[in-house]
């Protein structure tokens, strides 16, 4: 059975409104390929549909979320357009499009592997065997955009790339978790963090960057106390 | 030594096999250009259940598919390590009629030399608990995940260090592969270019039809679509197939925190406008079951849905065409300039890519070996394009 849904797109010359057909069950991201059919012109990105690869995050009804994982009826007010918007904080090509490239690069300084270690009492259950599993952090640029100090703040490091270093310090694999939290220990780093929990409750994977900065934060007090002591 | 810089070739599409292509050209010393008409991976290869094959689901249907992938999952495994999943994958089974394939499968794996190690059950239950505690066999194979996006970025990152070029959000909209002459608009400005190229590859996927018939040439590609389901769980670490023939929503893959069940089946007309079918959901959880019993506990996370390009053969389609793979010169219709590549999955994307490319340069007269089996790629990061 199809829907009638309303679709309101922030676009360059204003908000348009798309009114599509799709599935019940549908998430935004269907609709939004539906519209697409209808006007070739509109920008987003998309891939796996399925909360992995993070390329199809915007703003939902004024809240970062990825389209692919938000289903219509949990958001859509019946009779009311479902808003969309781009990410902010991230360069707009157009329509929904940003550029996640400065993103992915500022996460590559910091080294992080794609993929994690995980063993005997990781989480609720305990594997029987150590196994690898990619990294939670899907690099979706849902936190940065919802960060209210990156906002205002163009040198923050912003709570993606703090967050992978927060990883690297909770395990080290290859890595050096000494040049981690030198890389992070500074006026635009961990300590510009106000600690407003946004990241971490827009994030699609649980990876809690606004603990990880605060971990972080922890560790330094404690190496810097440590220092005094000698 | 090489001429190649010289030459300019132009790749169409971005998923998994031109993004490899991209990276094998490149690396022979080649000029690339890599067009795409919306994102890196925003057709068939986004939309994948990300089962890095051991060939063994092939072993006993398509035993030249099932070599080229377990050959490609050595390969893969060497030059990108970092990003797989390595827990390896399990062929079960729990009726008769399983029971009754086992012989076949061990043997069809042997032939196809793809390790195939029988675990006992207790083991094969201690290693995965949610397994169907009825099962009677489990064959261990070297199954693995991988993350089809970053795959993707992996092989762009590395051709663009070497002087790739990639435009996204670009679609073409004319060819004339003679004169060496692709047409794009870029879809944010709207604005129409023309690029020169010395040869032309078409690696669309299913829409390689449509891109081959801009410039009068025809490519036979099916367009056969599947749905996938992913829940909100990890339910297992390796890879669990049902052990029979391949069928509709055999495999359940485990993907960083989520697992994706699938696949079903079906020919589409068209790539671009895939209705999911009434029922493909349920028949989905209904086999997922058999293997996990628990599966229907956990909440659905997403659902997709995209088209496979199978290479047509006669009287074959769907579960049972070849998931073998073809590359075209379109010289020997008159449209001399364009090559055409289809068939394939992600698994033997750079096997794809190294056919082609030693199609290329025989083409052009340029003698450089393909490196690409050895040569470890960059990290997926340094591959996202605007």
């Amino acid at each position: 059975m199809k829907r009638g849904t309303l679709l309101r797109i922030h676009r360059a010359a204003g908000w348009a409104d798309f009114r599509v057909e799709v599935r019940g069950g549908a998430y935004v991201l269907e609709a939004l390929e539906e519209a697409w059919r209808q006007d070739p012109t509109l920008l987003f990105r998309h891939s796996c549909h399925h909360g992995s690869c993070g390329t199809c995050g915007m703003r939902i009804n004024g809240r970062e979320r990825l389209a692919c994982l938000t289903p219509i009826a949990v958001i859509g007010d019946p009779g009311r357009p479902i808003r969309l918007e781009p990410l902010r904080n991230l360069p707009l090509i157009g329509d929904l499009l940003v550029d996640l490239s400065p993103l992915a690069q500022g996460i590559e300084t910091t080294n992080l592997p794609l993929t994690r270690m995980v063993g005997d009492g990781d989480g609720d259950g305990t594997p029987v065997f150590p196994f690898v599993r990619f990294e939670n952090c899907i690099e979706c640029g849902l936190c940065l955009s919802a960060c209210p100090i990156a906002g205002h703040d163009p040198r923050y490091l912003g709570p993606a790339l703090l967050a992978a270093a927060g990883r690297i310090v909770q395990e080290p694999r290859a890595s050096d978790p000494g040049s981690a939290l030198a890389q992070v220990d500074r006026e635009h780093g961990v300590w510009r963090c106000h600690a407003a929990f946004d990241c971490t409750e827009v994030c699609p994977t649980g990876v809690d960057p606004a603990g990880l900065i605060l971990g972080l934060r922890g560790r330094l007090l404690a190496h810097a106390r440590k220092g005094k002591a000698r | 030594m090489t001429q190649g810089p010289s030459c300019h070739i132009v790749v169409i599409g971005a998923g998994s096999t031109g993004a490899a292509i991209a990276h094998d050209l490149a690396l022979r010393g080649l000029r690339v250009t890599v067009i795409e008409r919306a994102g890196v991976a925003s057709g068939t290869t986004g939309h994948n259940q990300g089962q890095l094959h051991s060939g063994a689901r092939y072993a006993v249907s398509d035993p030249v598919a099932a070599r080229e992938c377990v050959i490609e999952n050595r390969i893969l495994r060497r030059i990108m390590p970092q990003s797989l999943e390595l827990n390896g994958g399990l062929f079960v089974g729990w009726t008769e009629e399983h029971f009754s394939y086992r012989s076949n499968f061990l043997e069809a794996c042997a032939r196809c030399e793809i390790p195939a190690r029988e675990l006992p059950v207790p083991e094969a239950l201690r290693l995965e608990p949610s397994l169907n505690p009825r099962i009677h066999t489990a064959v261990e194979i070297p199954d693995g995940v991988f993350d089809p996006y970053r795959i993707c970025l992996s092989f762009l990152a590395s051709a663009r260090s070497r002087g790739a070029e990639v435009l996204t959000f670009t679609e073409v909209v004319g060819l004339n592969p003679p004169r060496g002459e692709v047409s794009v608009i870029f879809r944010q400005t709207r604005k129409k270019m023309t690029i020169g190229a010395d040869l032309i590859v078409n690696a669309a996927g299913p829409w390689a039809g449509r891109v081959a018939a801009l410039a009068g040439a025809k490519v036979e590609v099916e367009a056969s679509a599947g749905v996938l389901a992913t829940v909100d769980e990890r339910v297992c670490n390796k890879v669990l197939n049902i052990l029979c023939p391949p069928a509709d929503g055999d495999i359940v893959v485990p993907l960083r925190m989520s697992s994706i069940l699938g696949t079903t089946s079906w020919t589409v007309a068209n790539p671009d406008d895939i209705s999911i079918p009434e029922g493909h959901l349920d028949q989905i959880f209904r086999v997922a079951q058999g293997l996990v019993p628990g599966i229907r506990r956990y909440p659905l996370r997403g659902v997709m849905t995209a088209a496979r390009p199978l290479m047509v053969q006669s009287g074959t389609g769907g579960r049972s065409a070849s998931r073998g793979f073809a590359c075209y010169d379109h010289a020997g219709e008159g449209v001399p300039g364009l090559m055409s590549i289809v068939g394939g999955k992600t698994t033997t994307a750079r096997a794809m890519a190294e056919m082609l490319s030693d199609r290329v340069c025989e083409k052009l007269g340029i003698r450089a070996e393909c490196r690409t089996q050895d040569v470890p790629l960059l990290p997926h990061r340094l591959g996202v394009v605007r």
